[in-house]
């Protein structure tokens, strides 16, 4: 088994804020307008909600098999084939987020600030300082994340605060936005967009114990859904209902329309700063997942020579899609919708399954 | 041919790492249990060194040449009786073969340094002592040894044991005198300027303490100065350095342990830390790295660093020098290891982490809200060093949005006339100060001032004027300078000139997006280093206890414990109310300024 | 042979990413386009111009000292901004760049006819900012970017910020952004509004004849009718209104006061009416905003009634008559007669905006805080319903502060006290 360091509550909880509030920065905001209009705020607390109780699902998974991770669970409650292929399904679908985020961030940086670079120049600069991150440990991951949590948090207030110019608030009306029945149905299925807190399970043998799990999870569940709700509160103040379904990336737009006297105008490139830092540390602990994942399916010692191949890989499923517009109606869809089976609901499954097959874990002995 | 096509599949095949442990780890628990030393192995320890080194000494001496083999051949068969002993470390009762002995180890009489004094103790005996000329104190040999040795009534009753004992207790009036009975612990202690008596029939030599060389007063020191604060600093003796140390600490676990270091030129090494308060751990493995350089010479303390260090090939420095004893008394306070060593009026403190590298004490001397403030020069200096190029780089080449309208202009035309893309006027400017700096130490301290400043103005002036380089440019590349001048530890700027040019490079090839990855990629290399067992960016990453003065420093009596992450086995720095004089004075004011 | 081999990767690495910095253009590639002008074309759909900046040396240039910079101007006619582009850059030695245009100019006849087809596919390349100001010119837009040459100051993009941030000062017209422009395009709540430019031949100012009996007040022109002579050949003055694209009315400064004040935008403003007791001599008073305005907005029997409450307050700026309208007594009179005054504009801009069906206020704004979901506000569709809404105004004023007199004595001449 790969050798993991250990990290406490507080970097999980970062860890965790990182991988799922980065989204706030992508195409999502703009694209869910078209079904639910102006109630983008809390339909995200909706989502919250659901993730919430699925977690609670998977902290009673990983409490009935104290100190395991997630593909020893699969292996001990479902048996070895099934096992075999849910923690597969489970790696797939990292994967998948690490390709397709990988490239909806390339073609945005193509838009925006880069146009002639070209995209595999990008999206390889961008997975190899991932697979960087696999060669130096999860510790360091964690750091990292904790520090630059700090400012990337200040930025983003900064940038919500400044714009409060533009905020009308018959922006937020008609308060039920296309339908009341719209609203909760789509907020139940996009809480695959709070799944990333399933590297929580993956990690369990890292974090020292279940009660730090229960913790990290719900706080950093709690803290995601706060954070998100307020920038797509403050997106819908600022852009009606009617422009926001026009723009590609609505935090970028809000940056770009900053402007206090003559100086302090054009400062979007201080945005990207931000944005790509927090944009790597996701995809870099997204990357170290899968390895992970692959590494614990095989029983692997050393989780360094899966990187390359599996950048390889990586880079390869950013570069599946043809265009930009494919991968939002398509892609990026697909992983919302379809996103809750393999986070969610596979782990619930092998709770019911595990209860009813009577498995349990080893209690850890009092050391 | 061949060779090629191996190296390249050695390069894509994979190989077991052969280092199978994780490093050294500083861990929570183990630490407050940890036994103490014991007195024996203390005292035990300075024997114990030179019994490992006895082996080393043995095993590096000169081979004899032929001549001097044969003469002693020849000493053998003219049967005369005084020859060196073989083969042994011990000596022997007769002065002549000890003599013998010595004479041989120091390869006389080609080796001018070494003198051999031969006289008679009270008249009578026979004894001959031996020193370094130019390191042994005349003053001593001539008033305090000699003549006492050589007064008529030294010898009341004259035995036939051995009366090395009796004159170290009777007759040598010197403050330090101890006995031995192994060459090659006589050979060290006079090679470090200390003198050896040896007496007829005295299977045991004196050695004498009567070091006493040129050395460098004690001088205010060069790299670190300070407006508020002691003005003293290290030299290059290694006494006068533990002295100044002690005057500061009084407390009598303070421990000195000396260890030799370089297999040749045995240079002195001295590790001070405070029993009780440092981590037994941590000092196990300073020891232990430091008994293991195997190296021939070891000049000072530059290069025991580079020996002992974590992670060679990171570029930020993992252990602290320092050049002045109240820094270093701070840090044996908050439970580090010290480390000494002859030669560099520099001391060596481990563990580090990368916020103590910034501060200086300045900060401690002056009141909280100054150091706060100082303390946020130096990091904005830090970022003005790191960043400032090669975010000029990006934005005059990728987002030229964020400049401001007029600026862009007034660049724009500016630029007209330069022939250069703007890579390479930064890199010339850049280079061209390195150039400076580096020259500027080296120029005579006459013209040295003048040469600094109105060089470096005139050189700009004129550089914009021939139209080499844009005006914003020398503004930007003196800031950068100014920048780095800032950081108070000299290796850390050295390696934040070098990473200022990947900046460059990454902000020449993608713009901001080069600049984030290579900040995130330079963080993952920081963030993954420890310093002899300590995360280098404790206390930020990962989260240990809430330091009070890692960047904003705030007031003194808020600073009640160590540093956590040195799993100190005493905590406690302060008691709860370390403001007491206001609770005694206003007894019904007992919650003011003192309790935070 | 390693060290040979690592060598020869680490190179090819290097080279392969320094072969081309793909998209680091020195700053001397590019020429900065100040502003853009859109005209109904005549050899093309559109005529584009643009107004570059000249980065030329002339005279010395002695290192420190760098020439004011010139201004040149192109105009093309094209199917397409962004193919007239193309065209321009077989002319000019640089690429040209929008990331600092600031003035967007289109001519009156193009916004009458609809601006749609060119506001939403400008915005879409990543170069145009959405701070970057809409303004409506009357005339020819190509004549405009020719002819803004600021007097004061040679320093382009500082005259252009310093324009616009005049609305601030006076309230005759309105600033609107790309962004705001935009958004009141597509919104279902609000209708769209620019400010307007024109140029003034000075032949309002007429060296002999009488000032008119009646008050006239300082707003009471459309732009390019003001009575002046010497400064820049344009001037900034006015509303243009538009209903979705196209541009249908116009207002003159003092209705652009209303609408500023009833959007809650209305910052500060010397605004002079006549004075009560002596209808021949003036007053002024420095007028600001005290809080936002109060708009209510209710059903009854099934039409939308709109009461709008507006606070505003003001210093005595200048005083004609020696009566002591700063006293407790005469204060309210002077009071009384401005709210008068302010809601007769207020009212006549509404009404204007009326007939014209226009909703430029943003009366919608509070409209759709009746209605749950979008689908039921949009059935409703308030922008055709505007001509049939009640609205009520009220405005509340105070004077504050009297300036550095308390007292205004009368004169004395040889007859004794003037009255």
């Amino acid at each position: 088994m790969i050798k993991e360091g250990k990290f406490g509550v507080y970097e999980a909880v970062c860890l965790v804020i990182i991988a799922i509030c980065n989204k706030i920065f992508s195409t999502t905001p703009g694209y869910v307008t078209r079904t639910i209009g102006t109630t983008g705020w809390y339909m995200t607390l909706i989502s919250c909600t659901t993730a919430i109780a699925f977690f609670a699902l998977i902290y009673l998974l990983l409490k009935r098999f104290p100190g395991k991770n997630i593909v020893e669970i699969y292996d001990a409650s479902l048996g070895r084939v099934v096992g075999f292929v849910f923690s597969f399904l489970l790696m797939v679908s990292f994967l998948s987020s690490v390709g397709i985020y990988s490239r909806e961030f390339t073609e945005i940086m193509k838009t925006y600030a880069l146009p002639a670079t070209p995209p595999s120049v990008i999206i390889g600069a961008l997975i190899f300082t991932a697979s960087v991150a696999v060669f130096l440990g999860l510790e360091t991951i964690a750091r990292v994340a904790k520090l630059a949590l700090y400012p990337a948090l200040l930025g983003y207030f900064l940038i919500l605060l400044f714009s409060s110019e533009y905020f009308k608030l018959h922006n937020l009306f008609p308060i039920l936005g296309y339908g009341l029945d719209k609203t909760v149905f789509t907020g139940i299925l996009r809480a695959s967009a709070y799944d990333e807190v399933t590297i929580l399970a993956v990690f369990a043998g890292s974090l020292q114990g279940t009660a730090h799990i229960k913790k990290a999870g719900f706080i950093s569940l709690l803290l995601s859904g706060f954070i998100i709700s307020l920038g797509l509160i403050c997106f819908s103040l600022a852009f009606g209902y009617t422009s926001i379904q026009e723009i590609t990336i609505v935090a970028y737009i809000l940056t770009r329309g900053l402007k206090y006297g003559t100086f302090f105008q054009r400062l979007d490139p201080i945005f990207l700063l931000l944005w790509i830092i927090t944009t790597t540390i996701y995809i870099s602990i997204l990357f170290y997942t899968t390895v992970s994942i692959y590494c614990k399916l095989f029983r692997l010692q050393d989780a360094r020579p899966v990187a390359v191949p599996m950048a390889v890989l990586a880079v390869s499923a950013a570069i599946i899609p043809k265009d930009f517009s494919s991968v939002l109606s398509v892609y990026v869809e697909g992983i919302r919708t379809y996103g809750n089976i393999t986070f969610f609901i596979m782990p619930a499954m092998a709770l019911i399954v595990a209860v009813i097959r009577k498995k349990k874990g080893e209690s850890e002995c009092a050391d | 041919m061949p060779g090629f096509l191996k190296t390249i599949s050695d390069m894509l095949t994979y190989k077991e790492p052969k280092n199978k442990e994780r490093g050294f780890e500083l861990l929570e628990d183990e630490a407050q249990s940890a036994p103490k030393q014991s007195n024996a192995q203390r005292q035990d320890s300075s024997g114990q060194q030179n019994s490992t080194q006895n082996q080393r000494g043995k095993s590096s001496r000169n081979p004899l040449t032929v001549e001097e083999w044969n003469g002693g051949r020849k000493a053998e068969n003219t049967e005369d009786v005084c020859q060196a002993p073989n083969n042994t470390n011990i000596m022997s009762t007769k002065l002549c073969e000890n003599l013998e002995a010595i004479k041989q180890k120091f390869l006389m009489p080609k080796n001018r340094d070494i003198i051999v004094r031969e006289f008679r103790i009270g008249r009578k005996v026979k004894a001959f002592m031996v020193y370094i000329d130019g390191m042994m104190d005349k003053q001593t040999l001539n008033l305090s040894i000699l003549p006492q040795l050589m007064s008529r009534d030294v010898f009341e009753e004259l035995g036939e044991e051995c009366p090395v004992d009796y004159l170290m207790e009777n007759i040598l009036a010197v403050h330090d005198v101890r006995k031995t009975n192994k060459y090659s612990d006589t050979v060290m202690q006079i090679l470090n300027g200390l003198s050896a008596l040896f007496v007829e029939g005295c299977g045991e030599c004196i050695i004498i303490e009567t070091r006493g060389y040129e050395k460098r007063n004690v001088d205010t020191p060069k790299t670190e100065t300070v407006v508020k604060g002691s003005q003293e600093g290290f030299t290059e003796n290694l006494r006068t350095n533990v002295a100044l140390i002690r005057r500061i600490i009084k407390n009598e676990n303070l421990v000195t342990e000396m260890l030799s270091v370089g297999n040749t030129n045995h240079s002195n090494c001295a590790i001070m830390y405070l029993e009780g308060i440092t981590n037994p751990k941590v000092i196990q493995e300073v020891k232990k790295r430091l008994e293991r350089i195997d190296t021939d010479f070891v000049l000072g303390d530059g290069m025991i660093e580079q020996f002992i260090e974590d992670n060679s090939f990171m570029l930020f420095p993992q252990i602290a020098s320092t050049e002045r004893p109240d820094r270093t008394a701070s840090f044996i306070m908050e439970g580090r290891v010290v480390i000494i060593a002859e030669g560099t009026p520099f001391a060596l403190s481990a563990p580090v982490t990368f916020f103590g590298l910034f501060h200086t004490s300045e900060d401690t001397f002056v009141r909280w809200p100054g150091g706060t403030f100082l303390r946020l020069i130096r990091i904005f200096g830090l970022f003005c060093a790191t960043f400032l190029p090669g975010l000029y780089v990006a934005l005059t080449l990728y987002h030229i949005e964020m400049i401001p309208t007029e600026l862009l202009i007034s660049i724009a035309k500016a630029k007209e006339l330069v022939p250069f893309p703007t890579l390479l006027e930064v890199l010339i400017m850049e280079i061209a100060f390195e150039l400076i700096r580096e020259g500027g130490i080296r120029v005579p301290s006459v013209i040295g001032q003048t040469l600094g400043i109105v060089g470096a103005l005139i050189l700009g002036q004129a550089a914009v004027t021939a139209g080499l380089v844009s005006p914003l440019l020398v503004i930007v590349v003196s800031i950068t300078g100014l920048g780095s001048f800032a950081i108070p530890n000299y290796t850390l700027a050295i390696a934040i000139r070098i990473e200022r040019f990947l900046f460059i490079f990454a902000g020449a090839v993608l713009g901001f997006y080069g600049i984030s990855l290579m900040a995130v990629l330079l963080s993952y290399s920081a963030c993954s280093m420890k310093s002899f067992g300590v995360p280098y960016f404790v206390p930020v990453a990962p989260k240990t206890k809430v330091n009070p003065d890692i960047i904003l420093r705030y007031p003194i009596w808020t600073q009640k414990e160590r540093p956590d992450a040195l799993n100190t086995p005493d905590r406690k720095r302060q008691g709860d109310n370390p403001k007491l004089w206001i609770s005694e004075d206003n007894p019904d004011e007992t919650d003011k300024g003192g309790n935070t | 042979m390693r060290r040979l081999v690592s060598v020869v990767l680490l190179l090819v690495f290097i080279i392969s990413l320094l072969t081309a910095c793909w998209d680091a253009r020195e700053i001397d590639e590019w020429s900065y386009v100040y502003i853009i002008g859109v005209d109904k074309g005549v050899g093309n759909t559109m005529r584009f111009t643009f107004q570059l900046p000249s980065l030329k040396h002339e005279g010395a240039a002695a290192g420190g000292q760098l020439s004011a910079t010139s201004q040149y101007t192109t105009s093309i006619d094209a199917p397409t901004m962004y193919a007239g582009v193309n065209i321009a850059e077989s002319f000019t030695s640089r690429r040209l760049n929008y990331m600092h245009t600031k003035y967007i100019i289109i001519s009156e006849d193009l916004a009458r006819e609809g601006v749609e087809r060119f506001i939403n596919g400008m915005v879409r390349s990543r170069q145009i900012r959405r701070i970057a100001h809409i303004i409506i010119v009357k005339g020819k837009a190509s004549k405009f970017v020719e002819e803004f040459k600021p007097l004061l100051t040679s320093a382009i993009s500082k005259a252009q910020e310093g324009f616009m941030d005049m609305h601030l000062d006076t309230g005759l017209f309105i600033d609107t952004s790309y962004q705001d422009f935009l958004g009141d395009l597509k919104a279902t709540t609000k209708m769209p509004a620019a400010p307007l430019v024109a140029f003034n031949d000075f032949s309002n100012y007429r060296t002999s004849g009488n000032p008119p009996k009646e008050f006239k007040s300082e707003g009471d022109y459309y732009a390019g009718e003001l009575p002046r002579s010497g400064g820049n050949k344009f001037e900034f003055f006015g509303t243009a209104l538009f209903d979705g694209d196209k541009m249908v009315g116009e207002l003159n400064g003092d209705e652009s006061r209303a609408l500023l004040m009833l959007r809650g935008e209305f910052n500060t403003g010397s605004i002079a009416m006549a004075d009560p007791k002596d209808k021949e001599l003036r007053i002024t008073i420095d007028t600001k905003v005290q809080k936002k305005p109060e708009i209510k907005f209710n059903f009854l029997e099934g039409k939308p009634v709109v009461n709008v409450k507006i606070f505003l307050e003001g210093d005595i700026q200048n005083l004609q008559s020696s009566e002591e309208y700063e006293s407790v007594e005469l204060k309210p009179v002077l009071e009384e007669a401005f709210k008068v005054y302010i809601k007769g504009i207020i009212d006549k801009t509404i009404d204007k905006c009326k007939t014209l069906n226009v909703d430029v206020f943003g009366f919608g704004e509070k409209a759709v805080m009746h209605f749950l979901t979008i689908q039921e506000w949009e059935e409703y569709n308030w922008l055709s319903r505007f001509k049939d809404a009640e609205v009520n105004t009220e405005v509340e004023f105070t004077i504050r502060r009297t300036g550095t007199l308390l007292k205004t004595n009368p004169t004395r001449n040889a007859e004794g006290e003037k009255k």
